[in-house]
This record gives C-alpha cells, structure tokens and sequence, in this order.
C-alpha cells in the first residue's frame, strides 16, 4: 500500500512516497475485550521503486530494440550506410551491451535486496505465527466467502480434536456450526467488515472416537482481514470460557436453589438486615402470617410497631451482642395481621440467630418464627377439656363414693335384715316351742277320753300341726337367712350324675309311692362349678316338685337329662305333671308364693333354687303348659379344671 | 328322795319356765327347783346355795337358756368358768335353745357344757338326760 509518512517525524511538508506492507489485528485481554490492535508493518518502498526502475529499463530497451531494428534495415539498403554504419553499430551494440550488461547487473543487485527483504518479512511472519501458536487464546484466519482455514493455531486446534482445518471451509470442517448460525456471523462480517465480539456463545461440539460431544462456551472475535482495503478473511480470537460459564451457572443453580427453599420453605423465613432489622428477605410462609402488612425494606419495629414494649427488641439486642441464637416458645404477642386493623394474641415460637458478614461481624439476624397459635388454642382447649373430664372424673369419683355408701348402706340393711330374720326366726321359735310344749302339757292333763273324744281330740291335733306349719316355716326363713349370708358359698367342680343319682336315692321312697317312671340320663357330662350342697338341693327340689305336681290323669313320667351348650351343661327336669298356669309364670319364683293348696309346700322352694343357681353364675329356664307337663332347663357353668 | 337333789332352771321367758318346772315336777326327779331369770340371777343362787358344794340345794342339772337380758348363756358359762373349782359343784349343765343355728352350734362347742337340746324340753328328752347323766 503506497502511504505517505513522515518517517523521521521531521515535520516536512512535502512527504515521500513509500510502500507497506502491513496487518492490523484486534489485541483481546483475557475477559476477551479487545483492548488494543497488533500492527504487523512491511516498508516495502525499496522493493517497489527497484521493481518499477525495472521495468522502466525494459521498457527503454524494448525501443531501442525497435531504433534499432530500423537503423539496422536502413544500413542493409544502403550498404555504404551499412559499412559505415556497421561500425558505429558495433560500438553502439558494444555500448548498449555493457550498458544493458551493467543494468542487469544493477537489477540483479536490486532483486538479490528485494530476495533478502521478502526472506526477512517472512522470517518475521514465521515469529508471528510462533507467537499465536504459542498463544492460549484460539486463533484461526479463514480466507474468502467460505471462510477457508488459511491458518488456525494449536489452541485453536484443540478445540475441534481431530479435524482437518486447512484449506477446508469452516461448514466442512465445523459442522455444527452452521446451525448455530456461526457461519452467518462469518458471512456478516465478511461481507461487511464489521468486527463481531462474541460472548458466552454456546457451542456442542462433538468428539472422535465415539466420545459424548462437549459443551462449551466460547468468547471471541471475527474480524475482518483486509488487503489492499479488500476484505479477503476473517481473523478469529476466541477463547473457551465454558468453565467459568458452568462454574457460574452451578453457582447461580445454587443461589436459585436456595432461594427456592427460602421462599417454598413451609416455616415462616426473614432475614433482617443492620442494627436497625430492616426486612431484608420476607419468604411467602412469613408473610402469610401478615397477609395485609408492608414489611420489605422497613425497620422490624417500624412495620410491627406493636412489638415496642415486648421482650422482642431485647431478644434481638442480645443475639446481636452475643452472637448466641435464642429460640422462644410459644411467646404471645398482640399484633396486627392486617395494617392498621385490631391487633389479635399471636403464639409464636421462634429461633433468632445472628447474620454475619464475610469478616465475621454480625450484620443481621435470621429469624425462623412460626405461629403457633392454633396449636396453642388446642392443646389450651384439650387442657380445657382434660379439667373438664378431671371434674367430671371427680362427680364420677363422688357418685362412685356415694354409691359405694349406698352399697355399704345397703350391706348394712341386709345385715340387719338377715339379723332380724335370723332374731325373729328365734323370737318367734321360742313361743311357739312354748305353745308346742303347753299342748302336749295340756294333753296330758286333759282325761284321755277327752284327748281321744270327738272335739277335743281333733282340735288338739290341728293346734300340733298349725305349730309343726308355723315351725316349718320359721325353719325355711332361716334356711333363707343362710342363703343370703353364703352369697359366694364355696364351688368345685362337681359330676352332675352323681348328684342326681343321690338324690334319686333319697326321693326313692316319694318315687316308689307315686309309681313315677324316672328317666335319668345325665352321664359323661363336663363337670359343673357348683356347691355340692346347693346343686342337691337344687336337683331335690325340681325332682320332688315334679313328684308333688303330678296329674291325677296319667302315670307320671319324669325325664332328668342333660345337653351341652357353650360354658354350661344344662339340665332339664322334664314332666308330664299339671303344668303351670302362664298367668302364674311371672311369680314363680317369688318368696312364698304357691299355687296349689293340694300339697305340702311353704312356697320357698323355686325361690331357693333360682336364688342358688343365679349365685353360681347361672340360670334358669321353665317351659310348660298347663295339663300337659312342666320342664326345667338349669344352665348349670362348666368347672374351668376337670376333676381328677 | 329324787334322783336329782336340785335342778336350776335358767330362762328369761316365764312360761318356759313354768312349763320346764311342771315336767320336771311331774316327772318327779328333782326335790328342788331353783328359777333364775338370767344369767347374772343364776350365779346370785349359785353363790347362796353352792357354799358347800354337798349342799341340797346346790344344783346337780342346769337347764340354760342361750338368749337373755342381762347375761345369756354364753356370759353365763364363762362366769361360771371363773369361779373358784371348789365352789362349783359336780353340775350337769344342758343348753336349751329355740334354734340349731350353725353359728351358736360352734360357740358351743368349747363350752363346760354336758349337751344341748331344742326346745320345747319334752318327757323324752328329760329321760334321754337322765339316761345318759344320771343313771
């Protein structure tokens, strides 16, 4: 490029024409800034002027040449000329030999200068190119519109392992750059000249031998490559940054995470900034607890003036001073939910910790409340409920003592009861022993014709039996009296056969008397818990019944059997007696309640055996119909031990 | 002369005693008898008559009464007990009670009594006493 410089910076006006050759290229720092311009300079004047006085010498000789071509046709027709000419030829020829002789050696001597010049300038070329191989940053120079690689340096190289770069236009060598519009930027500014700067642009660039493709970020720059004023290239400059752009991300991945859990934390989060707690960080949870209230960017005691006068701002005094967090539990506080509207008893319980900055020093406090006032309220109104119960339990615990006096009350009237049967059973004895033994006195005072005579006699006889009636009964009462008193008499496990098979024995004479047909089939039965005396009575009572009761119409057939039903063996006393009236079966086993006037009774013998069964843990059962016969069923309790 | 010199009868009810007193009269086998209305009044007799114990009119049967004001039959015996041996005299004493209460049967058992007898005391069961005590 011809330029005119003042190379000696002398000022002159007039400059002389020189010739450069030379490259401009953008210096990137490391942030890949450009930040200053590399000037690669040739002065090639020497070089240009030698070419061009060359040329100037041919084109002189190539005329002379011509001249003498002419002259020489002018000597040939006139031969005189020639001859005379010849010589001065000669000379001329001999002249323009040497001088032609010593301008090629002039030549010589000016390409030998260029040669070394040219040997020079690439010499240097080759310590540029030294440099850039040598360079970190990535450095390529592609030529023409398909961006050729004329040259991409050893950084450069590793960025694309195993490509083939020279010659070879980017969209061959890079594929994947074409979709990433790479190719474009190189188009734009090959065809504008506009430098592009690149920055963080993402690129996947894929491996040899079958490795994943690697991310990778690059920052660089395309700037066009100028000669002559023509853009004939790019240059490039560029620089991987994907670990710093992956740090940075896994940074800010990081900073987004704890934000996430700052703000999607289920426990109310504020971070209060300075001496002064200004709301720095407010996370959704807090501020739920104060839907209606402004609290980002203000004082603690500013939003919730509420809190001037609580242990709060002490609290957080000392956590400031100290360092030492503080967790409060369950502290209530009348504060506001909604700005401005009536404050309202809030529980809170909450942890208070000191912010530090990098040095150390603490610059704020964290605080992680949560409000816990409905849980209060519950737990206060099941605390309620407890007292509630507590008192309850207590009216229980009185009623229960009451009714425990009652009950001893009522032990005691039983006592007393039984004593007065037990006294009136002997009071009454005593007279009537008295009436007994008067009568047999009188007997004997009386004459004997009178005792056996036809008034006397008789009377005296239904006075004995009114006294053995009223003796009987007196004795039943106090049978009645034991019973009462023996409410839990001793139990074993008993064989129902052979009890039955006793009193067989002892109602055999009643049995032989009446002609009963007695069935018994009670054998190979579990054992019962019972009193042995009170199941004999038992058994003796429903047996003898079913002999008293019997139908003066049929012969009197009496079944004694036994099934098994879960816990208890019951046995039933069947007969084909006179069957008892359903009006009648409501009193049935009431005290002296009797239904026939026919047989000896005093009234006291259902009501015993319903009393011993029902003491045993058992129960009774009658079915009957009047006329056709009675059956007892008696739930007599399985003995938990078997006999041995 | 009976077979008994003296009989002391021990009961709070008056036709008992009027009753016991005209069997045993009847029977004629006892010159005397002596009617206390308790307990307390039995022992009052026995210190009168039993000065001796040879005496005629110190008892040889005793027919006791359990139930009576003052001392019954059971204070009675244990006061009997503690008497000094040589003024108790060889004495046959027979409860007489209304009942054969399970209860007064056990008390019975470890007392300084010779039999028990429900009332009301018949001929036969004077004879079964005389039979067995004073044969």
């Amino acid at each position: 490029m011809p330029v005119q410089l003042d190379h000696a910076n002398s000022g002159a006006k007039e400059l002389k024409q020189r010739y450069y050759n030379f490259i401009y290229q953008a210096r990137h720092n490391l942030a890949g800034i450009i930040d200053g311009i590399f000037v690669f300079a040739y002065d090639v004047t020497t070089l240009v002027l030698a070419r061009h006085e060359v040329q100037q010498l041919n084109e002189e000789l190539a005329a002379t040449n011509e001249e003498l071509h002419a002259s020489n046709e002018e000597h040939v027709t006139t031969n005189a000329a020639l001859q005379e000419t010849q010589q001065q030829l000669q000379r001329l020829n001999q002249e323009l030999e040497a001088r032609v002789a010593e301008r090629t050696q002039t030549a010589l001597t000016l390409q030998a200068d260029l040669l070394a010049a040219a040997q020079q300038q690439a010499q240097e070329r080759e310590q540029l190119y030294q440099i850039f191989a040598e360079t970190p940053a990535a450095i390529c120079i592609q030529r023409g519109p398909e961006h050729r690689y004329a040259y991409a340096n050893q950084a450069y190289q590793d960025f694309f392992p195993g490509r083939e770069f020279l010659g070879r236009p980017v969209a061959a060598v890079l594929p994947e750059t074409v979709d990433s519009s790479v190719v474009a930027l190189l188009d734009h500014v090959y065809q504008t000249g506009e430098t592009y700067y690149g920055y963080e642009l993402p690129l996947l660039i894929s491996q040899p031998d079958g490795r994943p493709p690697k991310q990778m970020y690059f920052t660089f720059t395309y700037q066009a490559l100028r000669e002559n004023g023509a853009i004939v290239g790019i240059s490039t400059f560029a620089y991987d940054v994907a670990e710093q752009v992956q740090a940075r991300q896994q940074v800010e991945t990081q900073q987004q995470e704890l934000a996430d859990l700052f703000m999607q934390a289920p426990a109310p989060i504020v971070i209060l900034d300075g001496p002064d707690l200004v709301f720095q960080l407010i996370n959704p949870a807090y501020q739920r607890i104060f839907p209606g209230r402004e609290l980002a960017g203000k004082p603690l005691l500013e939003a919730l003036p509420e809190l001037v006068g609580t242990p709060i701002p002490d609290l957080f005094r000392s956590v400031y001073q100290t360092g030492e967090p503080i967790t409060v539990h369950e502290l209530p506080l009348l504060m506001a939910r909604h700005e401005g509207q009536a404050t309202e008893e809030i529980y809170w319980t909450f942890t208070y910790q000191a912010r530090r900055n990098a040095h150390g020093a603490i610059d704020g406090a964290r605080v992680f409340a949560h409000d816990v006032t409905e849980q209060v309220r519950t737990r206060q109104q099941v605390e309620r409920l407890n007292q509630e119960l507590a008192s309850i339990n207590e009216e229980l615990i009185v009623s229960n003592e009451e009714l425990h006096a009652s009950n001893t009350q009522l032990t005691r009237t039983n006592v007393d009861l039984d004593n007065f049967i037990y006294t009136a059973s002997h009071d009454l004895k005593a007279p009537i022993s008295n009436i007994e033994g008067l009568l047999y006195l009188l007997r004997e005072d009386l004459p004997p014709d009178l005792v056996h005579g036809e008034y006397i006699g008789p009377t005296l006889l239904r006075m004995l039996d009114a006294v053995e009636r009223f003796k009987r009964t007196i004795d039943h009462l106090t049978e009645v009296s034991k019973l009462q008193k023996e409410h839990a008499p001793a139990t074993k496990s008993i064989a129902l056969a052979t009890v039955v098979e006793d009193v067989q024995q002892d109602l055999a004479p009643m049995i032989q008397e009446t002609g009963a047909r007695l069935l018994v089939e009670v054998s190979d039965f579990p054992p019962v818990q019972f009193s042995e005396k009170n199941l004999r009575s038992v058994v003796y009572n429903l047996l003898s019944n079913a002999l008293k009761y019997r139908s003066p119409h049929r012969s009197l057939h009496v079944d004694v059997r036994a099934h098994v039903r879960a816990g208890y063996t019951v046995l039933e006393v069947h007969d084909n007696g006179l069957g008892i009236d359903p009006t009648h079966l409501p009193k049935l086993f009431t005290m002296f309640q009797r239904f026939h006037t026919h047989v000896e009774g005093t009234g006291i013998g259902l009501y015993m055996v319903k009393r011993m069964i029902d003491n045993a843990g058992g129960h009774l059962e009658v079915h009957s119909q009047p006329g056709a016969g009675t059956t007892f069923f008696v739930h007599l309790p399985h003995a938990t031990v078997t006999p041995t | 002369m009976a077979a008994i010199s003296c009989t002391l009868l021990i009961d709070d009810d008056e036709t008992t005693n009027y009753l016991n007193q005209t069997l045993l009269r009847r029977m004629a086998i006892t010159d005397t008898v002596l009617v206390a209305g308790n307990g307390q009044e039995a022992l009052d007799l026995l210190h009168a008559h039993c000065v001796t114990a040879a005496s005629p009119t110190c008892p040889a049967l005793i027919l006791l009464d359990m139930k009576m004001p003052r001392m019954n039959g059971f204070e009675f015996l244990q006061a009997y007990t503690q008497r000094p041996p040589t003024e108790n005299p060889a004495v046959v004493i027979i409860m007489l009670t209304t009942s054969l209460h399970p209860h007064d049967v056990a008390r019975m058992q470890d007392l300084p009594i010779a039999g028990y007898l429900t009332k009301p005391l018949t001929r036969e069961k004077v004879e079964a006493i005389m039979a067995q005590h004073f044969a």
